[in-house]
């Protein structure tokens, strides 16, 4: 290992959008804002960060889709600017969602025509056809039109249109979005295999637990910036002085939930409204502390199920990309 | 690069079939056309038939299918969502737009075949060609050039979302513009050099003078010089717009946007 297959240095990418209707007006959007890191062979790295944070535009940007309007990317040895010729035949990309594919083709087909676009030679397009219909589990409707199939029948075979060229480096855009859990574990399931066969893996993703399961190493981005890098173990490992004070509470205002913030030993105050009752996370190195000011603050609203318990994948996100109070 | 294109073909011509539109436009669509073609032309010579109700609405299936469909098919795959990955894929993006106009091409021709036969055999309607062979060499050629300012209009295409308003609002003026029913002569003055910079005109003026019965290598001269230039012109353009959408597409980052 240890060999590096991708290499991102100061990648910066703007957009240029228009707003008015009239009278327009030119803005531009920085989606990456000088973005370094490198992904070594064999490794399954994910991006995570909310939604705008620049993930599908690095993953664009990688797979020769966009170019980057100032810094320097290395592929697999190649430039994704300017060796498009050499690199596209040894990646491929998935991008999440039911689209990406002819609906009104079968699966067996849809795998038949992207095949011809990699140039797969026809001797072994049949036999490689079938083993990737079987790999996601849909050899028994390989002849049936794709407009038939479930959302996650659809994410499957995109999983295996993506990997018709064998490619070295597949990248996974949010590849388990809107999935039920089933299917989700089916997709990590064939992620990790493919992982095990060799294949470098580049995923976004917005689930924790995903990223917590699969990622050998994890860069958080926001708003066009690199947060922090390193492996999920680690990421814990870091916080684990940290504490997570979580409790539901009925009939406390918004102002009360504000002070809870101003406790300068709380890091991160998370609030959810469920119909009357909000939940509530609190971050904090005094968890001693906290609980005795959690009730003289909320001041005789009903507090209860509170658990103190060690910081989660997604607990280290929140305190990484959520600011104070999210 | 041979095995991508036929498998492009054979794709596109499934997927465009399988539109109850598409197969309105090469089934119905031209028996409309040839029946309206029939009754304003039923009094005149056989061969003003030929020239303004067999080629008019045989042009006019042409011109749906070939250059509309092929034009339309782009948007089609950035709605799908499929335009970034086969335009990221090994084989070349001009493959798979030329694999989708020849598609579309045999499914045109075919359809102003049905128009023909519709009209010989039930409105009777006679045919001589003096020249088969000169005629089918100059049916190919037309073919040819509609495919080159077909690839030429997708290109416009695959950059703007935009270009599908702008195509529907001028389908039918084409009609009119490039004289599928008519001589562009009769049209006013001003009119005349846009119809010329359109290879249709060019294309059906070529048939049509190889179609007369007083038919002589001169006759077709010129309108074969024009439809050589303007097609020269626009494959020079479609070239450059090519290279052009290449750059382009992966600045704007628009081929995912629909």
């Amino acid at each position: 290992m240890n060999n590096t297959i991708i290499d991102v240095s100061h990648v910066k990418r703007s957009y240029k959008t228009e707003e008015g209707i009239i009278k327009k007006k030119q803005k531009v959007v920085e989606a990456l804002k000088g973005i370094s890191f490198s992904v070594q062979e064999g490794e399954i790295f994910g991006l995570l960060g909310p939604n705008g944070a620049g993930k599908t535009t690095m993953i664009k940007t990688l797979t020769t889709m966009l170019t980057p309007t100032s810094g320097e990317i290395s592929v697999l040895g190649f430039n994704p600017v300017t060796e498009t010729k050499q690199l596209r035949p040894h990646i491929n990309f998935i991008l999440g969602g039911e689209r990406n594919l002819y609906w009104r083709l079968s699966a067996y087909d849809n795998l038949a025509y992207f095949s011809d676009l990699y140039r797969i030679p026809r001797a072994v397009q049949k036999a490689k056809i079938n083993e990737l219909l079987e790999l996601v589990n849909l050899q028994d409707v390989a002849h049936q039109r794709v407009e038939t199939f479930s959302k996650g029948m659809k994410q499957r075979l995109q999983i295996a249109r993506g990997l018709v060229n064998n490619p070295k480096i597949l990248f996974l855009d949010e590849p388990s979005i809107g999935l039920d859990p089933v299917s989700a574990r089916k997709l990590r399931e064939i992620i990790r295999e493919l992982n095990n066969r060799g294949t470098t893996i580049l995923l976004t993703t917005h689930y924790m637990y995903e990223a917590d399961e699969l990622c050998d190493r994890i860069a958080f981005i926001d708003k066009g910036n690199l947060v922090a890098i390193d492996t999920p173990q680690n990421f814990k490992l870091k916080a684990d002085n940290v504490s997570i004070i979580a409790f539901t509470t009925l009939g406390t205002s918004e102002k009360n939930i504000h002070r809870l913030s101003d406790l300068p030993i709380i890091h991160h105050v998370q609030a959810e409204n469920r119909g009357y009752l909000t939940n509530i996370k609190l971050h904090t190195h005094d968890p001693q502390t906290v609980v005795p000011f959690i009730y003289e603050t909320l001041n005789g609203a009903a507090i209860q199920d509170l658990t103190i318990t060690k910081p989660s994948l997604e607990d280290v996100y929140v305190e990484l990309i959520g600011g104070k109070v999210s | 690069m041979m095995r991508a294109l036929l498998r492009t073909i054979r794709v596109h011509m499934g997927l465009s079939m399988a539109r109850p539109m598409f197969q309105f436009i090469i089934w119905a669509s031209p028996l409309f056309l040839a029946t309206i073609a029939i009754f304003i032309y039923s009094s005149r010579s056989p061969e003003d038939i030929f020239h303004y109700v067999i080629l008019g609405s045989g042009f006019m299936a042409l011109w749906s299918s070939i250059v509309f469909s092929s034009a339309s098919d782009i948007n089609r795959e950035r709605y799908y969502g499929t335009l970034e990955i086969i335009f990221v894929s090994p084989v070349p993006f001009f493959i798979v737009l030329i694999g989708k106009i020849i598609g579309n091409t045999i499914w045109g021709f075919l359809s102003m075949v049905i128009s023909f036969i519709y009209l010989v055999f039930l409105f009777g309607v006679h045919i001589t060609i003096p020249n088969p062979m000169v005629f089918f060499l100059c049916t190919l050629f037309v073919l040819l050039a509609l495919t080159v300012f077909s690839f030429f209009l997708s290109l416009a295409f695959t950059l703007s979302r935009q270009a599908e308003a702008l195509m529907n609002f001028i389908e039918y003026p084409i009609y009119l513009i490039c004289g599928f029913m008519f001589p562009v002569s009769i049209l006013p003055i001003w009119v005349q050099p846009i119809s010329y910079l359109l290879p249709p005109t060019w294309a059906i003026e070529l048939l049509r003078a190889v179609s007369t019965n007083e038919f002589s290598i001169n006759m077709i001269e010129k309108s074969l010089i024009g439809l050589v230039v303007v097609t020269m012109i626009y494959m020079v353009l479609g070239i450059f717009c090519y290279r052009a959408v290449e750059k382009k597409a992966r600045i704007s980052g628009k081929l995912g946007v629909y």
